[in-house]
């Protein structure tokens, strides 16, 4: 894994992880709807996998979170939007998310940046507590997940 | 100001309590949890907890039974580390996202 890189001027969040599948096979753990909810949220539906494409990530307790799909390259890039529980997605409430996935020999790596934090209308900070919030019960689900398939 | 930042760099001076605080950086930890990550006693690490607690770098929380520390970015820089803790649960997810595209057989819906 590489180092944690955190740009606290432009607030977004990077990060790499390698992983020994094909690119394919990334794509679908991002892409699935049954796959998506194993690693973000207890549900997802991507009905539209087109940019523009409407859909939702359900957090059990939390409520339905709405998705646009923003960019879909099939098997180089796949970014989302993500925005605030019962609002409309604007640029004021949501941040981007952007997966990379770069060949490597059989392997691929995998790169995501989440973006977009500084333009929250809410203070930065209060709202990325208040998503955290959904994020530390969401971790509980996915240590679960892990040792469930372990 | 230089007063009150005393004990933050006291606290900081200490090799393994930077990596202590790091490592709550990136999650909530109880004590136990973190005694397994160094080669110190779970007494050690508990007297770790007890410095930057008195300067305002970690905070116990109550999780059920157990009482787990979250570092405290104010003293710091807290905007970074809310960005530290989203980046610490990308991690999460991209190893989850690591096991899924590994597993030999995908995981059924």
């Amino acid at each position: 894994m590489q180092p944690a890189v955190v740009d606290t001027e432009s607030y977004t969040v990077s990060r790499t992880l390698r992983i020994e599948a094909s690119r394919e096979r990334v794509w679908a753990a991002l892409t699935r709807d049954d796959l998506i909810s194993q690693w973000f949220g207890t549900s997802a539906s991507l009905p539209d996998l087109t940019p523009g494409g409407l859909g939702t990530f359900g957090f059990e307790g939390y409520g339905e979170f709405p998705v646009r799909v923003e960019e879909v390259d099939e098997p180089v890039a796949f970014a989302f939007t993500w925005g605030t529980r019962d609002e409309p997605l604007r640029a004021d409430n949501s941040t981007l998310v952007r997966f990379t996935l770069v060949e490597d020999g059989a392997a691929t790596v995998l790169s995501v940046v989440e973006s977009g934090f500084g333009l929250l209308s809410r203070d930065p900070l209060a709202a990325m507590r208040d998503n955290r919030q959904g994020w530390t019960d969401e971790l509980d689900e996915l240590v679960a997940f892990l040792e469930g398939s372990a | 100001m230089s007063d009150t930042l005393v004990p933050v760099f006291a606290a900081l001076a200490d090799d393994t309590r930077w990596a202590v605080l790091q490592e709550l950086g990136r999650s909530e930890q109880s004590a136990s949890a973190l005694a397994t990550r160094f080669p110190v006693t779970r007494q050690a690490i508990a007297k770790h907890l007890a410095v930057l607690a008195d300067a305002g770098l970690v905070e116990p929380v109550r999780v059920g039974r157990e009482v787990r520390y979250r570092a405290l970015g104010a003293r710091l820089s807290q905007t970074a580390q809310a960005l530290e803790s989203i980046g610490a649960e990308w991690d999460q997810r991209l190893v989850a996202i690591k096991r899924i595209a590994e597993a030999p057989h995908r995981p059924t819906a």
